[in-house]
């Protein structure tokens, strides 16, 4: 790969974990850490809650991609941004990252924007200056290199994002803008889509960028947001995360010790591999509503609470999904992947009894069966990259 | 597939503070799926003084999958296998992140020498030695440091002399010290053997 002669220095803010190259269509975990969105999909456990990978802190909705950020990123380092951009559409076109043979399903190119500027042009009534701001990038794309306060406004306030939070479905806010309604659901004043994942932290990188690049009006924000909290004292109770714990009660996910146990009661409602198209959550559990009409190897989804809301959002992949298309309740499919760890499951707990009674070798024997099965299902994995149901990022498991 | 441009990146930024963390990585031959890693024995630790040099292979779907890392120098230690070099750390297992990098994963095994976990042993034997007579313990790992994580400043042929010097035929010290890898000590072992 090409050596980084760029003349541009990029901030350590922003580069990615996981690539360890600048962001390139950056999401926003509700830790506030920020990855790519292939390197997210990619850390993501499809088979049961995933963690992010610089904290582990658990989630279980694939962010949107946050679109001020990716904007911004644009905007500061035109020459990276568009060295990314040529290398992910032509990794995609490969098939590199993900969905084969799917070429008109280029996920993090420019047709990426199409859901955001849908969904903001529902709202342009409500919101005039995202029309200001879109016209204002179509002239700058390319040569602008200085980003302004107006590029990093808060969704809600429209001044300078203090302590900055952003929600599952992409949109940025200051911490202390985003309130915490009755049923404890927080939602997106601007998509209104629902933030499932309980109140999101400050994603610190972002906010000490902020602090750095607009020192003064930083300090302005500041010392005014200081001023209202000694007036209003409460704030937000930041109590929004007991939602969150309660859906996380509802639908527990399965750990590797319990997944037997587990699966017997929640089985017929789990579906690995296949994440909701409009909330994120992935793996789904609960009902699970397919398109009939996507024609993409990515397909379309929808889980049980977002096929009620009549989402008019395209998929995730950029799948051409319409309000027209015909979504069918599909049944759990009991696939290898489950069968597997049922097995493993049980080879485990045969295993650690075998252990306990001091039986070296039929353990051993044990060991080597369920790793010759570990071979078999990473041999499986591979096969499932490629097709369209999302299947098994191999994630290793080792069984024991 | 593995991630190249990242593991090149890594590379880079490991191996510009090697005189900071003593901690280096290499490919081992033109791909980057085979690299060599080396880091200092902890000091205060039975390996101090010691080079441990640490085989890694990278599998395809690196940095989602963890490396694939073992010992390629001798160690005697709980959480190392003795005979093969096999590593019990959850880093490189279950707990695997795609944050970490080689570098912070080699940081962690050489934690792991100041810090084993016997209760939760990789080789049984030395495990067993270390909760029951942690004295053998160290001086056996120390001995083992000595014996196979210090490169010596020998040249071969100094090597060769000494070990004809003590009285073994040239021809089969050279071909025993070729068997294993130039290590005098080894070879000396070998010779002793038979």
């Amino acid at each position: 790969m090409e050596e980084c002669n760029e003349s541009e220095q990029v901030s350590d803010h922003f580069i990615c974990a996981v690539c360890l190259d600048i962001l390139y269509k950056p999401i926003v975990l509700v830790c506030g850490h920020v990855t790519c969105f292939w390197c997210c999909h990619h850390s993501m456990d499809m088979r049961g809650q995933s963690h992010c990978p610089l904290c582990r802190h658990p989630y279980r909705h694939f962010p949107a991609i946050c679109q001020i950020l990716d904007i911004f990123l644009k905007k500061m380092y035109p020459i990276s941004y568009d060295r990314r951009k040529t290398q992910t559409l032509e990794d995609e076109r490969q098939g590199l990252l993900g969905f084969a043979t799917d070429i008109d399903s280029v996920v993090t190119g420019e047709k990426l924007d199409q859901p955001s500027k849908s969904s903001s042009e529902d709202n342009l009534l409500i919101n005039p200056s995202t029309e200001e701001k879109k016209s204002v990038d179509g002239s700058s794309a390319g040569n602008c290199k200085q980003v302004t306060v107006a590029d990093m406004l808060c969704s809600a306030c429209k001044q300078l994002l203090f302590r900055p939070v952003a929600l599952n479905c992409g949109h940025v806010y200051c911490e202390a803008c985003i309130s915490v309604p009755e049923d404890k659901v927080i939602k997106c004043q601007v998509c209104e889509c629902h933030h499932p994942s309980g109140f999101p932290k400050v994603s610190k990188e972002l906010d000490y960028f902020l602090e750095e690049h607009f020192s003064s009006e930083y300090a302005h924000r500041k010392s005014s947001m200081q001023l209202h909290k000694e007036q209003t004292q409460n704030g937000n109770s930041l109590t929004s995360s007991s939602a969150a714990d309660a859906e996380a009660s509802k639908f527990p996910y399965p750990t590797e010790e319990n997944f037997l146990q587990w699966w017997t009661a929640h089985g017929s409602k789990f579906h690995p591999g296949v994440g909701c198209d409009r909330c994120g959550m992935c793996p789904i559990i609960g009902e699970r509503y397919r398109c009939k009409d996507c024609k993409e190897k990515s397909g379309y989804d929808l889980c049980g609470d977002c096929h009620k809301t009549d989402s008019k959002l395209p998929g995730r992949f950029n799948q051409k999904h319409t309000p027209e298309h015909q979504l069918e309740l599909v049944k759990p499919a009991i696939n290898r992947d489950v069968i597997y760890r049922l097995l493993s499951g049980q080879l485990a707990v045969v295993s650690a009894a075998s252990r306990n009674r001091s039986n070296p070798p039929l353990n051993q024997a044990l060991e080597s069966a369920s790793s010759s099965l570990d071979e078999n299902n990473n041999v499986n994995d591979d096969d499932d990259d490629d097709d369209g149901s999302r299947e098994g990022q191999s994630h290793n498991e080792t069984p024991l | 597939m593995v991630d190249f441009s990242r593991v090149q990146k890594e590379l880079q930024e490991c191996n510009r503070d090697i005189n900071v963390s003593g901690i280096s990585v290499n490919p081992k031959s033109d791909n980057l799926t085979n690299l060599i890693g080396t880091i200092p024995g902890p000091i205060g630790t039975p390996y101090e003084g010691g080079t441990f040099k640490i085989d890694i292979n990278l599998p395809d779907g690196y940095p989602f999958e963890p490396p694939k890392m073992k010992f390629a120098t001798k160690v005697w230690h709980p959480n190392i296998s003795s005979q093969s070099g096999a590593i019990c750390l959850d880093i490189l297992k279950d707990q695997w992140s795609p944050a970490l990098t080689l570098k912070t994963a080699l940081l962690s095994i050489q934690a792991l020498l100041s810090a084993p976990e016997p209760d939760d042993p990789q080789d049984a034997v030395v495990a067993q030695q270390y909760l029951k007579d942690y004295q053998t313990f160290a001086s056996t790992a120390r001995y083992w440091t000595e014996s196979f994580a210090k490169t010596s400043s020998l040249g071969v042929e100094e090597k060769v002399q000494k070990l004809v010097e003590m009285g073994f035929p040239e021809g089969l010290v050279r071909s025993t010290l070729e068997v294993v890898g130039g290590d005098e000590n080894m070879a000396l072992e070998k010779l002793c053997s038979g």
